[in-house]
């Protein structure tokens, strides 16, 4: 092996790059823009001026904070429905004032005067929800205009009672709490934002109302056809952004005491700009309190760090104005652009050499020569079945095999002419076995593996495994389930052939050819599931030994199968049977002369084994060339192998046109007849086995009373 | 510098030079079957170089050279090595080269490249005044590797003419395997540049003209017909192939690696072998191959204009067998097409308004 591909083989193996996709894919990942904004904002003013970052600084700018981030989640509710609420500055000064007046002037209990400045805030919000939600109003020209209203009824009132409402008449312990106190160091209207984005984040994520106001502002027409209320939770929107200003309000007065003509004015900016540059959409439905949360600190460090550095006055809005211009930007492109970047980034090659191939041409010797065994082979369902992946038959002769409908059709024996749906599972369901009881076991690809009763109950035996530690994606879920058999003490033992792509992208996973699948065991016993090998190459086809202690298995992309030991004396070992084979192995299932007989889907073919070496060509390749255009390995020529238990080949059945059964992914002996299956044919196949025991099943294989 | 950097970022991005896109096959140039439909003249076993004249439609096929006429094929030569040009002059007189560097000319050729290179001979034809024009496909590669020199990048082909009296001239050089020369009237000859996909003009003198550019396959052979031309075109380009051909290293290895039926590369035959290699696309569902799958071979007739404007094309598409189009040539009955694919010579009758 030469240098370089040595290099390349240890920079594939151990540079993880399937991660960075990996990361891509995840919903958190759009926390990532604001945080990294934060942190540069944090560490370009930590290197102008090393105090505007200090614990002090921040620590007092804590009261400030509240009422931002209060104002803020507001204006990520309407934001997140679709909207924009203009008028939070004016409820802010007219709560503000409210209070004021009620608890300074006329003296009226403190938990009164807070009501009173919480409700009218919620008044506005209403008004503008009424409009807005089911008066269908634009909502930029509504909130503007009830934002000028209401500031110019705030200015008219302070105009008379400006000195009046700062001069207390009574006082309130609550208030001076309010006012002064700290709880364990930390201003108690910190605490109460704290308490609000808690409870507005359980709403977004986990209530009914948070949907919906995600569902309307993603697509309002959607959520109009699935039956939301869409008005009334647009209106709410409003109501609760108004009630939120309004909370904001009173802490305000609660800091200040105070109220002038200047009170509030620009907070809707500070607010649009908090939940826009912490990455809530402008356009609706993406955002979360997370990100509210990160936009007001990212603002509030800007603004006072503007006002501290002594920047002349209207230095303030301009800082603002060119983060929210710039966090406009961040959200239209990132918005637009993460699909095509994860897509471009997600499929990530690694590097395999794959041994040499042995040769298949005819009349060469090798025990893969090419013949036409298969040509005549006689066709049951033609166009009437969509993908049976794996077919099987019952003791009394009938034929099952699941279809890319989530079916599992039944064609009844003796002359498979007629047939039925046997159930409707969903997904497309795979590998099929039968277990002692007699009863079916299915693979279901998207869905886990399912227990069938003769009588046609459906059982879902499991979907998900351990979870491992060091995985970005959630590998719990089963993706792609694909083939079982029954251990003599009733454990399943199945593959998922990768945890990274779904059914129907599994060629994908070809190109990457990374250890992307596992073997799955699953004991009902004790209904646990576990992961027993991981990191396998599409592990696929599996069928147990006849010592009742092992089983093996077929690694699709590897072109290999492997021997595991479950139980015994070699228990917990991997054993490779054949490692070199001329094609990619599906399923393997048992013969009537002791040996298996494994399907090979696709044949490998010399560029694809090139280039399998050369994982950032492939990488280039599935940037460029549309997918339709990638190369694959050859997958419209397959052919059936019989091996012995040490590898060794008996047989092999070819039909060299491809043209009468194109792809075979598996194969049942089933009284002297091989049945074949190709999960992307509308066929399944039929060939007679020249010698084979005309009484041999597989269910008595199983039971041991036949080879 | 501008240019280094563009380039660098075109070659980030996968843009300008550096991108995958072919020529949409839209207006004149949607898909058909008609090729697929077309009556049969002839089978033969590798047809090429159709020669229309009087005493039959005369081809090279293999090592052989045949002559059709009145619906029968007789052979009229056979060599020990395939014959790689043909042409016959009005008068009856042939030009054959050979895959061995044999050269039948009728006239000596003084000054012409001899010995191996040519083996390399693409083309023949003779023109109004009796000379000879010899296309050389590539001065590195013989004519049966047009892929290799393609994945090479090659593009040290020429074309010679040699006159009545045997004086050899090079009319032009650096050609990116030129295919068989078409005279023209006025003196000038039309000769496709496969590697490149484009069609050039090239005057007496040597200046070339571009006449057509970004063909959507490998141009082959010309034919001149009523108001025009005909164009083969041998092979489709394909996406990946066109990615692979910007990726000299892989080439490199797959030339050296691989047996030259499995390449990435464009092909004369549809699938023949599971050792070839397959698009995703052109995976069988349900039993059925799509014809709009992608595919490194296909068969491909463009009737142009006198202005080179598209007027219509027959196609044989990925799930069709008249693929490698090399050859045609303009006969009483129709346009004869030599499918090497199919092995056999097809008639495109295509009625009177376009009536080649």
């Amino acid at each position: 092996m030469s240098l370089r591909s040595t290099l390349s083989r240890l920079r594939y193996r151990y540079f993880p790059d399937h991660i960075l996709g990996e990361i891509l894919s995840k919903t958190w990942i759009d926390n990532a823009i604001p945080v990294a904004i934060l942190v540069l904002v944090l560490a370009g003013l930590g290197l102008w001026d090393g105090d505007l970052v200090s614990l002090r600084s921040l620590t007092g700018m804590a009261p400030q904070y509240a009422e931002t981030l209060l104002v803020t989640l507001g204006m990520v509710f309407v934001l997140l429905a679709g909207g924009i609420d203009l008028s939070v500055g004016s409820v802010f000064a007219l709560s503000n004032f409210i209070v004021l007046a009620l608890f300074n002037m006329l003296g009226l209990p403190i938990g009164v005067a807070i009501a009173a400045a919480i409700l009218a805030g919620g008044l506005v919000g209403a008004v503008n929800g009424v409009l807005i939600g089911y008066l269908k109003l634009r909502a930029f020209l509504t909130t503007l205009v009830t934002m000028i209203i209401v500031k110019s009824v705030v200015d008219l009132l302070l105009l008379s009672f400006a000195v009046r409402i700062a001069t207390p008449v009574t006082t309130s312990t609550f208030w001076d709490f309010l006012s002064f106190d700290t709880v364990f160091g930390i201003p108690p209207s910190i605490l109460f934002a704290i308490v609000c984005a808690v409870v507005g984040h359980i709403m977004l994520t986990r209530l009914r109302l948070g949907w919906r106001i995600l569902a309307v502002g993603g697509s309002r027409r959607s959520a109009y056809n699935a039956g939301l209320p869409v008005r009334r939770t647009i209106a709410l929107t409003y109501v609760m952004s108004g009630m939120l200003a309004a909370a904001a309000g009173v802490l305000y007065a609660a800091r200040l005491n105070a109220a002038g003509s200047d009170t509030g004015v620009g907070l809707e900016i500070v607010a649009v700009t908090a939940a826009v540059v912490g990455g809530n959409s402008l356009g609706g439905g993406r955002g979360s309190v997370t990100k509210a949360v990160l936009g007001a600190i990212i603002v509030l460090v800007v603004t006072n760090s503007v006002v501290r550095l002594g920047l002349p006055a209207g230095g303030n809005s301009l800082a603002l104005g060119v983060i929210l211009l710039l966090a406009v930007v961040i959200d239209v492109k990132w918005v637009k652009n993460r699909g095509k970047l994860l897509s471009s980034v997600y499929v990530s090659p690694a590097w395999m050499q794959l041994p040499a191939c042995p040769p298949t041409a005819e009349g060469s010797g090798s025990p893969y020569a090419l013949n036409d065994k298969l040509a005549d082979v006689q066709l049951i369902g033609l166009g009437e079945i969509d993908g049976p992946e794996d077919p099987i038959l019952d003791e009394a002769g009938n034929l099952y095999a699941g279809t890319r409908h989530g079916d599992i059709i039944r064609f009844h024996a003796p002359d498979f002419t007629t047939h039925e749906v046997f159930v409707h599972i969903g997904g497309h369901p795979l590998g099929l076995t039968f277990d002692r009881q007699g009863n079916l076991l299915a693979c279901v690809a998207g869905m886990g593996v399912y227990r069938i009763t003769p009588e046609r109950e459906i059982l879902r035996l499991t979907d998900q495994t351990n979870r491992s530690w060091l995985s970005v994606i959630d590998d719990s879920r089963m993706r792609l389930a694909d083939d079982l058999d029954v251990a003599p003490d009733g454990r399943i033992f199945f593959s998922e052939a990768t945890i990274r792509f779904d059914m129907s992208d599994w060629m994908v996973d070809a190109l990457e050819a990374r250890g992307n699948g596992r073997i799955i065991c699953h004991d009902p016993a004790t209904g646990r599931t576990r992961t027993i090998l991981p990191h396998l190459r599409f592990p696929n086809g599996i069928a147990m030994c006849r010592d009742g202690q092992s089983f093996l298995f077929a690694e699709t992309w590897g072109c290999s199968i492997s021997r595991y030991w479950f139980d015994g004396p070699r228990a917990g070992q991997v054993e490779v049977v054949v490692a070199d084979l001329p094609g990619y192995p599906d399923n393997i299932n048992r013969a009537s002369d002791g040996g298996y007989w494994v399907a090979l889907v696709g044949m490998r073919t010399p560029a694809f084994d090139l280039m399998l070496t050369n994982p950032a060509l492939r990488k280039r390749m599935v940037e460029r060339v549309a997918p339709d255009e990638w190369l694959f390995p050859n997958m419209n020529y397959g052919c059936v192998i019989r091996i012995d238990e040490t590898g060794r080949v008996t047989d092999c059945l070819w039909d060299r046109t491809g043209r009468n059964h194109p792809m075979i992914t598996s194969m049942r002996e089933h009284r002297g007849w091989l049945y074949l299956g190709g999960v992307s044919n509308n066929r399944i196949g039929r060939y007679r086995i020249p010698g084979a025991d005309p009484d041999w099943t597989a269910a008595a294989s199983y039971r041991g009373e036949a080879a | 510098m501008t240019g280094v950097l563009t380039d660098l970022r075109d070659r980030f991005f996968g843009r300008g030079r550096h991108s995958v896109t072919l020529p949409p096959m839209d207006g004149v140039m949607r898909p058909n079957t008609a090729l697929d439909m077309a009556p049969v003249l002839a089978e033969a076993e590798a047809p090429d170089h159709l020669q229309a004249g009087a005493g039959g439609l005369w081809f090279s096929s293999g090592s052989a050279v045949c002559r059709l006429e009145a619906g029968r094929t007789e052979t009229v030569m056979r060599y020990p090595a395939p014959v790689t040009a043909l042409a016959r002059a009005a008068d009856g007189r042939l030009a054959i080269a050979r895959a061995d560097g044999g050269l039948d000319l009728p006239m000596p050729a003084t000054g012409l490249p001899g010995g191996e290179a040519r083996r390399a001979i693409t083309g023949l034809a003779f023109d109004a005044e009796g000379g000879c024009l010899v296309a050389f496909g590539s001065a590195r590669n013989p004519a049966d590797a047009w892929q290799k020199d393609l994945l090479e990048g090659g593009a040290t082909g020429s074309l010679w003419r040699v006159s009545p009296s045997g004086e050899a001239r090079q009319i032009a050089s650096g050609l990116a395997w030129p295919g068989p020369p078409l005279p023209l009237a006025d003196g000038s000859v039309l000769i496709g540049e496969s590697s490149a996909a484009r069609l050039l003009q090239i005057g007496p003198g040597g200046r070339r003209e571009v006449r057509m550019t970004n063909l959507p396959g490998y141009p082959a052979g010309l034919a001149l017909r009523r108001g025009g031309y005909a164009l083969c075109l041998k092979a489709p380009r394909n996406q990946l192939i066109e990615f692979i051909l910007r990726e000299p290293a892989f080439c490199a290895d797959m030339i050296r690696s691989v047996p030259q039926d499995y390449w990435i590369a464009p092909s004369l035959h549809p699938p023949r072998s599971f050792l070839e290699p397959l698009q995703g696309g052109a995976l069988k569902q349900l039993g059925q191959m799509k014809p709009w799958a992608p595919s490194r071979s296909s068969g491909l007739v463009v009737l142009i204009d006198g202005a080179f404007v598209p007027e219509r094309s027959f196609h044989s598409r990925a799930d069709g067998q008249a693929h490698g189009t090399v050859s045609c040539a303009v006969t009483d009955e129709g346009l004869a097409v030599a499918s090497v694919g199919a092995a056999r010579i097809l008639l495109l009758t295509p009625g009177e308004r376009n009536a080649p």
